[in-house]
């Protein structure tokens, strides 16, 4: 009993000190780790840049993907802007829109960060929305932006469109090139699944098409079988259209999709935004997605200086084929070239200058946005194919700098 | 004689001795703590950065969500899975208000948010309080998915998007309440005042219930219902007006919480909310009135300083803390903190042992 | 008809997990008394350990299920003996105990197995469907089935017809007086709580045929265990067994026919029961 109470003692003891001492450190100088080895010679102050990226959490799988890309376009850039040292301060947004609006404001409050990468999510970049428009500070999404934040309000890059302008292109591929004429769908319920819906189905409609079914399934659902049990068959739907906001997700409603085709004559699936799926997640899935049409934002294969070199170099780094990885990849290196324009100046005026109304090469593509900070890109309609081995998304249409969201101003 | 003289030497003029010893009964006797811990709250903030000075603030209005849990489950016995529906009762009122009314008044947002969640808690209590122990807690966790659920559903209950469908799931833009005094508006800064003037508020209110014949039957309901009955209690009113304050309290925290974090969402109803003030009470110690306060500083600190210093690694910390905690601090921190002070008061303050 | 047995199927395979998930929770909660609260991180570490056996090296898939319901036994048994043994009859630290050890067991997993989801996985000798009477069904979701239906009768016959089962179910209400017999209360808790982990982890490798593992699973899944012990009652099998199948089904048939109230469909049935009748469909009242 007494060795308790002293045990008890102490850890209370070690717990206040450690507090107090915590608090010293953090007074005199932020202790956050930063993605940087330590930076070249100068001896000018660092440029700091933020990272939202979600490593805890239901989607704690893409996190660590965005941090490969960061990393990579800071090695390339040798930890160095407009001849200072750059800092990428990470901070894990959590899967969640309260976590990130505490990181949000813990980087630029803190920190001093005026220009951060992420979040990802579509209700946390609308929760940081209102802080980051008072403060000004320069926030882009990573593969899906909402249209509040772009709308509503004035700091946020939808990068690399807004979702609805980026899948308005698939709904006139639909239409024209597929010859479809109706349509079902199946999307993830939250705000970015809706998004993604909505824009492919504007495209859809404004061609002339028409929505014969719709369908929200919770993120995470661990069954789709009854999902695809109630899907209407080729002769009520010429496609179904699916969009998920997770690799798993996918996956298991692919299988179930799989599994009710044997049955019925199901409409062919479209997939949104098949860069959820990681190389080794299509190859569990081989049997299932090989032959299937899909829109992705990026596509590795695309044969383009800019694109090879960075797929060559994050090959050499990673021993893997990039993915979304690119995306963080980019949008570090726009920040960069930015902030190469401005002479190393982060502030708002500056930097909102720098990056819209300019034409970026990147990987992906061509890339501008409007000033209201709407990404106008290209948007991919591939083919998953299986090419020597692996299995990826194949270029069979590109729609040029053709993502203007009608619901942007 | 010559001791006497000898020990005098040593000592202080007799008006600053008595000033210290005035002091330091004050210090050390029972309001010392409070007393330290509001010294301390209202001093610190600007020699703290930013970050920290949020998490203060975070802290306290999870103080008050778990003192107020804490009347129920330290005091009445019971352990709630489901007060994240009070709590996000409270959010929401304000939320909604802010988005679909444009009242952004305090007056008005504030007791409204203390309405909704006593109107929930008087409609849930006939049919939560049939239970006890493990029952109670299943019903409660589940009353609080359910809300959850109905959150997730319910169109007025988020924004509306792109082309009329839901958009972002919850309240995202909530702003700091207007408090209808000229020339004063809250900002990041005000606004820590403020939660601190409104914890100390409701702390002193805590403990005048609990030290009431009122929160001193709950206690006696905890320690044997029966036997209260036999005496005469009706504790089935007693319990239901206990939840009542409880979800009162909860659902100020809630408000509070809606305007400090600016965005209020479905998962405030769920259960990943209302463990926290389960949590925090377990290891401050919920038998004392400020078990879950001491709870509350652990956990939020802990917690955000692990995810900055231990990036990937924050949640084994923090679970780690949990099982510690539980395995050698059985009556919580907040307890053996009270002994210690006791004890100290002994030592150097002649209060009586 | 072809719509109505599909979704009744599917609502089965769909339940039948549900179920093995449910079922040793129900043990621990019904039979022992204690609130376990790390059971669905069980499921899952075992699910994972099932994956690294099946897929990362190669072996068979039967003996990647058991691999991952030893793995998930073992840890259990860990957290029994080092600490839930000491927190007898007490609650509130159990509940804290177990949900600190649900954030480890999951941060753990992050770690070792990283955040990427793993894609289900099955034994290809079941891969393809079975034609039952014209309709096409997945081998994998029958021998589901027909797994749960084997270990609600073994399950049952512990329960009910052998004297460890009598045993534990004596325990429960008398832990004194059984003790007072002679019987080591303290082993059969061991045994009864291992057993418990390993149908956790059992249940983590054959609903990955069905679901995949992710580290999300581990929160995920207890919620669903308690939904389905508060619909059909603690500590019994067949109450178990009711409220998962019934469950499952109600989830299948309501998903394919009114999708808007998807996530609706389990927690209004949870709530009605628990206003008609508390104690679950066919549950004991435990105190």
């Amino acid at each position: 009993m007494k060795n308790k109470k002293f045990l008890l003692i102490v850890v209370s003891v070690i717990l206040v000190v450690g507090l107090l001492l915590s608090l010293g450190a953090c007074a005199k100088a932020p202790a956050t780790p930063t993605a940087t080895t330590p930076a070249p010679t100068t001896s000018a102050k660092p440029i700091k840049i933020g990272a939202l990226i979600d490593l805890t959490g239901p989607i704690a799988d893409m996190g660590p993907r965005f941090k490969e890309g960061i990393d990579l376009a800071l090695e390339q850039l040798n930890y160095t802007i407009a001849g200072r040292p750059v800092e990428v301060i990470f901070e894990d947004s959590g899967s969640s829109p309260t976590t990130a609006v505490e990181r949000m404001k813990k980087l630029h409050e803190s920190d001093g960060v005026k220009v951060v990468i992420g979040p990802l999510m579509g209700d946390q970049q609308s929760a940081v929305a209102p802080y980051a428009d008072q403060q000004k500070v320069i926030y882009v999404g990573y593969i899906n932006s909402t249209t509040g934040p772009v709308a509503d309000y004035g700091t946020f890059l939808a990068y690399p469109a807004t979702c609805v302008g980026q899948q308005r292109p698939s709904g006139w591929y639909l239409y024209e090139d597929k010859g479809y004429r109706t349509m079902a769908t199946l999307g993830s319920d939250y705000g970015g699944g809706h998004e993604y819906i909505a824009g492919a189905i504007y495209g859809f409609e404004e061609r002339g098409g028409t929505v014969v079914h719709k369908v929200w399934a919770p993120i995470g659902s661990p069954d789709f079988s009854p999902y695809m049990a109630a899907m209407p068959t080729k002769a009520e739907a010429d496609v179904l259209v699916v969009f998920l906001s997770s690799g798993e997700d996918a996956a298991r409603c692919l299988l179930a999709y799989a599994n009710e085709k044997a049955k019925r004559d199901l409409p062919p699936v479209f997939e949104l935004i098949v860069d959820v799926f990681t190389p080794q997640q299509y190859k569990d899935l081989e049997s299932v997605v090989v032959g299937m049409y899909a829109q992705s934002t990026y596509l590795p294969l695309r044969d383009d200086p800019v694109n090879n070199a960075f797929v060559a170099a994050f090959k050499a780094k990673y021993g893997q084929t990039p993915v979304i990885q690119q995306n963080a990849y980019t949008n570090m290196m726009v920040y960069a070239q930015a902030l190469e324009i401005t002479g190393g100046d982060d502030s708002y005026e500056a930097m909102w200058n720098a990056l819209t109304n300019r034409d970026f090469q990147t990987p992906q593509g061509p890339l501008r946005y409007s000033s209201t900070g709407e990404g106008l890109s290209n948007t991919y309609i591939a083919q998953i194919q299986k090419i020597g081995g692996e299995i990826l998304p194949v270029v069979v249409k590109t729609y040029e700098l053709a993502t203007k969201d009608p619901y942007v101003p | 004689m010559e001791k006497d003289r000898i020990q005098r030497i040593g000592r202080l003029p007799n008006e600053v001795e008595r000033v210290s010893h005035l002091t330091s009964r004050i210090l050390l006797g029972r309001f010392g703590p409070l007393i330290i811990a509001v010294i301390l709250l209202l001093t610190l903030p600007p020699f703290v950065p930013m970050d920290i000075r949020l998490m203060m603030a975070k802290f306290l209005i999870f103080a008050i969500f778990a003192m107020g849990f804490n009347l129920v489950f330290g005091y009445l016995g019971l352990l709630s899975l489901g007060h994240g529906v009070y709590f996000g009762a409270g959010g929401y009122t304000v939320a909604l208000l802010q988005y679909h009314l444009h009242i952004d008044s305090f007056w008005i947002a504030m007791p409204l948010a203390i309405l909704v969640p006593v109107v929930l808690a008087a409609l849930l209590g006939p049919i939560v309080l049939r239970s006890t122990g493990m029952y109670f807690l299943l019903l409660t966790f589940a009353i609080g998915e359910l809300f959850y659920s109905i959150s997730w559903q319910a169109r007025f209950m988020s924004v509306i998007g792109v082309g009329g469908e839901r958009g972002v799931r919850g309240i995202p833009s909530v702003i700091y309440p207007d408090l209808n005094i000229p020339g004063l508006a809250l900002d990041t800064t005000s606004f820590y005042y403020f939660i601190l003037v409104g914890f100390v508020i409701c702390y002193i209110l805590l403990y005048r219930i609990t030290n009431s014949p009122f929160g001193h039957a709950l206690v006696g309901i905890r320690e044997g219902e029966p036997r209260m009955q036999a005496l005469g209690f009706n504790t089935w009113r007693y319990k239901y007006i206990a939840l009542i304050i409880s979800a009162a309290f909860s659902g100020v925290a809630g408000a509070m919480f809606a305007w400090h974090n600016t965005i209020i969402d479905p998962s405030h109803f769920a259960v990943g909310t209302s463990f926290l003030p389960m949590v925090m009470s377990i290891i401050g110690g919920s038998k004392v009135l400020f078990g879950p306060v001491i709870g509350a500083v652990i956990v939020i600190f802990v917690e955000y300083f692990a995810s900055i210093h231990m990036r990937l690694r924050w949640p084994l910390i923090l679970g780690s803390i949990f099982v510690v905690a539980v395995m050698f601090a059985r009556a919580g921190v907040g307890v053996y903190l009270e002994r210690l002070w006791k004890k100290v008061g002994v030592r150097y303050g002649n209060t009586k042992s | 008809m072809e719509f109505f047995a599909t979704n009744l199927l599917n609502g089965l395979s769909f339940g039948m997990v549900l179920f093995l998930i449910a079922s040793g929770l129900s043990i621990i909660i019904g039979v022992m008394g204690i609130i376990n609260l790390s059971h669905g991180a069980l499921y899952m570490f075992g699910a994972y350990v099932g994956w690294t056996v099946a897929k990362q090296y190669g072996l068979n898939f039967w003996f990647a299920v058991l691999s991952g319901a030893l793995a998930a036994g073992l840890v259990g048994l860990f957290i029994e003996r080092g600490f839930l043994r000491r927190l007898y009859k007490q609650m509130n630290e159990q509940v804290l105990l177990t949900f600190g050890f649900v954030y480890i067991i999951t941060n753990i997993c992050l770690w070792v197995w990283g955040g990427v989801a793993k894609v289900p996985f099955w034994d290809p000798a079941l891969s393809g469907s079975f034609d039952l009477a014209g309709l096409l069904y997945p081998k994998t979701r029958i021998i589901v089935i027909c797994i749960g239906v084997v270990l609600a009768v073994f399950l049952w016959w512990l329960q009910d017809k052998t004297r460890v089962g009598a045993i534990v179910r004596a325990g429960m209400d008398d832990k004194e007086m059984v003790t007072a017999l002679g019987i080591n209360m303290g082993r059969v808790s061991m045994l009864i709580f291992f057993l418990a982990a390993f149908i956790a982890g059992f249940a983590g490798v054959v609903g990955a045929q069905l679901w995949g593992v992710y580290t999300y699973q581990g929160l995920q899944t207890l919620l669903f265990a308690l939904i389905i012990i508060i619909v059909g009652g603690i500590g019994s099998i067949q109450g178990a067994l009711t409220g998962a199948l019934l469950i499952g089904v109600i989830d299948a048939f309501g998903k394919a026919l009114f999708p808007d109230l998807a996530m609706f469909t389990m927690y209004i049935v949870m709530i009605v029961i628990l206003i008609v009748k508390p104690s679950g469909l066919l549950g004991r009242k435990v105190q």
